[in-house]
């Protein structure tokens, strides 16, 4: 331990310095930020982000986020390989994304995952959450910008466009939808699905805050009917026998669940999710 | 106007009345307002031409660059300007009535002691010669300082047709307002220093960049449109009519006093956040933005452009930030232009009536500061070939950039608060109450880089250089008083 005098010449020292940010900062906060410099506590993460992931999917690690609440690692933008299918080939089951996706270990997101993600994407835009890759790399803020941009605008290969793992079919929930979801892919590329009742959520094409309910369906009108890129989204609400899509243009970010699962675009892909990330591992806030 | 009213004029109403007279009085005509102090409305032209027509914002001002600046060089001490433009659109005539209205220099003094570029202007004529008399007389060696170094507004014409070499001696005269003769060393009177310079032709020489370096601001002076000639004609012709006296008296109740205008500039006071001074650090941004490159070394200290001598932006391999505001230019801003810009933005919040100097300022007349200094890269001119003669639209759209990098790196939080949490431990030794030691200062000024540096931006590692430079210096002096 230093004798307080050595304290005490420091502080001195220091005093008669003019240290002052480059930029403007706002000085509020900033003894807890110092006080979790001098813990070490971004060290402390990043050691504990190095710990290997057991994703049983064979893919590059540092490809994927690590999507905490769902304990999914989720591609950071859409595998080429798997853009171009259909969401369902009646005629060929292999044919369907959903088969690619199995060949290689993967599973499609549901709108809860993707809007999950979507909204850990647009907190660590803003500063507040950190996002960490499947080898447990802090993503650094030009990658969150991309994505960013990716999610809101057409920054990289056009925006993103991705189905999502969700058929709204008759049934007794909200407006006499089901939402069906697809739980195991078989050898045949035929479906195992399961169905939960729809649950209540906006039933206008409008734009919507990022509020949702337990499936991932907007619940709130945003009081902003244009686009804010970051702060809403258009919502086009559940059809019978169409699947979601979500999807970012050059005008705006929308979430569809009007999509018809047997159209392929060359451009429409999936973000594709591995299981196995460990929820302890990344994203905190 | 009222005597009273006359008499209450405060040297900002006085220095606009005079500046409006210059127009009104046919002696500077030109409505090619190209700076605005908002923004102004721009409305494209149909026809697919690409031309935009700008519309002034209701009560705001616009101001045409030559006058402007010709009237903030006068107002300031050694200010110095390049003149640029086609012959015979009122490049040299600009100068003059700018510098005789805003210095109180008699306009026959002004004009019989500038100096006409040629390739034999010899050193006697700019700066000073022996007195021949004593010297025949009694061999005695008294120097005698040339008119041009006594007037307080010093103008040399078709600067570019003097060779380099004796522009050295220009060089010191912009830089200083000190020249040698004899051995001699001589202080030029006070003023404004003016060169304007043709477009090159056969008999013109290549302004070196350090001389360009040495004007705090450049000029295109573009040929009045038609409509401004009636103006013009109104005037008189002298060439028929005889002398300009009446035109360029000054009246009485406009007579300035340089002291304290020079005095109201200096003491403009600066919008402020957060205790910091906004205009200055965004000078220091653009400043810092620049300053920059991968090609010049992979030491950190030493990756400024300036050390890149052999391979520069356009020569060197892609480094790691191709797309970095930085790769644009080929040079980096000098510690003159760097003060420069903070001087010039205050004279322009002053001379325009705002109480405050912003931002907005200064990125209203960057790119009258910059366009004659800073170099394009093959990259800047690949995306707009026009830059080849527009340099003010090439810093124009530099300064959209480096705004651009500003407002996201002010935008985020999370890296900004590491690197001002690190500076405030670095500077009280405390966080909060509580006492920091000096290893527990290390620890955050490291984890802090650590931080910054993980942001893989190039002014992040700015920021981060930043905190390790302070720590390093504190840690010096530290040592120094153990």
């Amino acid at each position: 331990m230093l004798p307080l005098n050595t304290i005490a010449v420091w502080q001195t020292t220091m005093k008669n310095n003019d240290y002052r940010p480059l930029v403007p900062v706002n000085p509020e906060g900033l003894d807890a930020i110092a006080e979790s410099l001098l813990n070490g506590e971004d060290r402390k993460e990043e050691q504990l982000d190095t710990k290997p992931l057991k994703v049983a999917a064979a893919i590059n690690k540092a490809d994927y986020i690590v999507l905490p609440q769902h304990s999914l690692l989720i591609a950071k933008y859409e595998p080429d390989e798997f853009k171009g299918f259909k969401w369902e080939n009646k005629d060929n089951p292999k044919e369907g994304v959903h088969y690619k996706l199995r060949q290689k270990g993967l599973q499609m997101p549901t709108v809860l995952q993707l809007r999950t993600h979507f909204n850990n994407v647009v907190e660590s835009y803003k500063g507040t959450r950190k996002l960490v890759d499947g080898n447990g790399r802090q993503l650094p803020r030009n990658e969150i910008e991309d994505l960013y941009k990716h999610y809101t605008s057409i920054h990289i290969n056009g925006g993103a466009w991705t189905w999502l793992n969700a058929r709204f079919v008759q049934g007794s929930g909200f407006n006499n939808l089901n939402l069906e979801s697809v739980r195991r892919v078989n050898t045949d590329g035929t479906f195992n699905v399961i169905a939960t009742p729809l649950e209540a959520c906006i039933w206008e094409a409008c734009y919507v805050t990022f509020d949702m309910n337990a499936q991932g369906l907007p619940t709130r009108k945003s009081s902003n009917q244009n686009y804010s890129a970051g702060e809403n989204l258009k919502f086009y609400y559940p059809r019978q026998d169409r699947v979601a899509r979500f999807n970012a243009s050059s005008g705006r970010t929308n979430l569809d669940c009007d999509g018809d699962p047997t159209e392929p675009y060359s451009s429409l892909g999936v973000f594709a999710c591995a299981k196995g990330a460990d929820a302890k591992i990344g994203g905190s806030n | 106007m009222s005597d009273q009213i006359k008499d209450q004029l405060t040297e900002q109403q006085k220095v606009r009345a005079l500046y409006s007279l210059i127009g009104d009085r046919g002696l500077y005509v030109n409505t090619n307002f190209d700076v605005f102090p908002k923004a102004p409305e721009e409305l494209s032209l149909a026809g697919g031409t690409g031309y935009k027509i700008p519309i002034i914002q209701e009560n705001s001002n616009a101001y045409a660059s030559p006058l402007l600046f010709s009237t903030l060089t006068s107002l300031l001490n050694h200010g110095t300007m390049l003149v640029t433009g086609a012959p015979g659109i009122g490049k040299t005539t600009g100068a003059e009535f700018a510098g005789h209205f805003f210095t109180g220099t008699p306009l026959e003094e002004i004009l019989a002691s500038e100096i006409q570029g040629h390739p034999q202007l010899t050193e006697e004529k700019m700066v000073a010669s022996y007195d021949i008399g004593k010297l025949v007389n009694s061999g005695e060696k008294v120097v005698v300082p040339s008119r041009f170094l006594q007037c307080p507004v010093k103008i040399l014409d078709e600067g570019n047709r003097t060779p380099p070499d004796v522009l050295s001696i220009m060089m010191r005269l912009a830089d200083s307002g000190k020249a040698v003769y004899g051995g001699k060393l001589l202080e030029a009177k006070k003023g404004p220093l003016f060169v304007t310079a043709n477009y090159a032709d056969e008999g013109t020489f290549q302004f070196t960049p350090p001389f360009l370096d040495r004007f705090d601001v450049a000029v295109m002076v573009t040929s009045p449109p038609s409509w401004d000639l009636r103006k013009i004609r109104q005037r008189g012709d002298e060439k028929l009519n005889g002398g300009l006296e009446e035109a360029v008296k000054i009246p009485e109740h406009l007579r300035l006093d340089f002291d304290k205008i020079r005095k109201e500039i200096k003491n403009m006071p600066q919008q402020m956040e957060y205790d910091v001074p906004q205009m200055s650090t965004f000078a220091d941004f653009v400043y810092s933005s620049l300053r920059f490159t991968e090609a010049a070394s992979g030491n950190i200290a030493r990756a400024t452009k300036g050390n890149a001598w052999q391979i520069n932006q356009d020569n060197a391999q892609p480094g790691h930030f191709n797309d970095a505001t930085f790769t644009y230019t080929l040079n980096e801003l000098s510690v003159r232009t760097a003060q420069a810009m903070p001087r010039y933005a205050r004279a322009f919040a002053w001379i325009n009536g705002d109480s405050t100097v912003t931002p907005t300022h200064l990125k209203t007349i960057l790119p009258y500061l910059l366009w004659h200094k800073v170099q394009p890269t093959q990259k800047a001119m690949t995306e707009d070939p026009l830059y080849a003669n527009d340099r003010i639209a090439f810093i124009q759209g530099l300064a959209t950039k480096l705004e651009t990098d500003y407002t996201e790196l002010t935008g985020n939080k999370p890296l900004l608060n590491n690197y001002a949490a690190a500076l405030q431990v670095i500077r009280t030794g405390k966080i909060g109450d509580k006492e920091v030691k000096p290893a527990q200062v290390r620890t955050i000024v490291k984890n802090a880089i650590d931080t910054i540096g993980s942001e893989d931006k190039a002014n992040a590692i700015n920021l981060a250089h930043h905190v390790a430079s302070e720590y390093n210096s504190s840690m010096a002096n530290y040592h120094e008083k153990q």
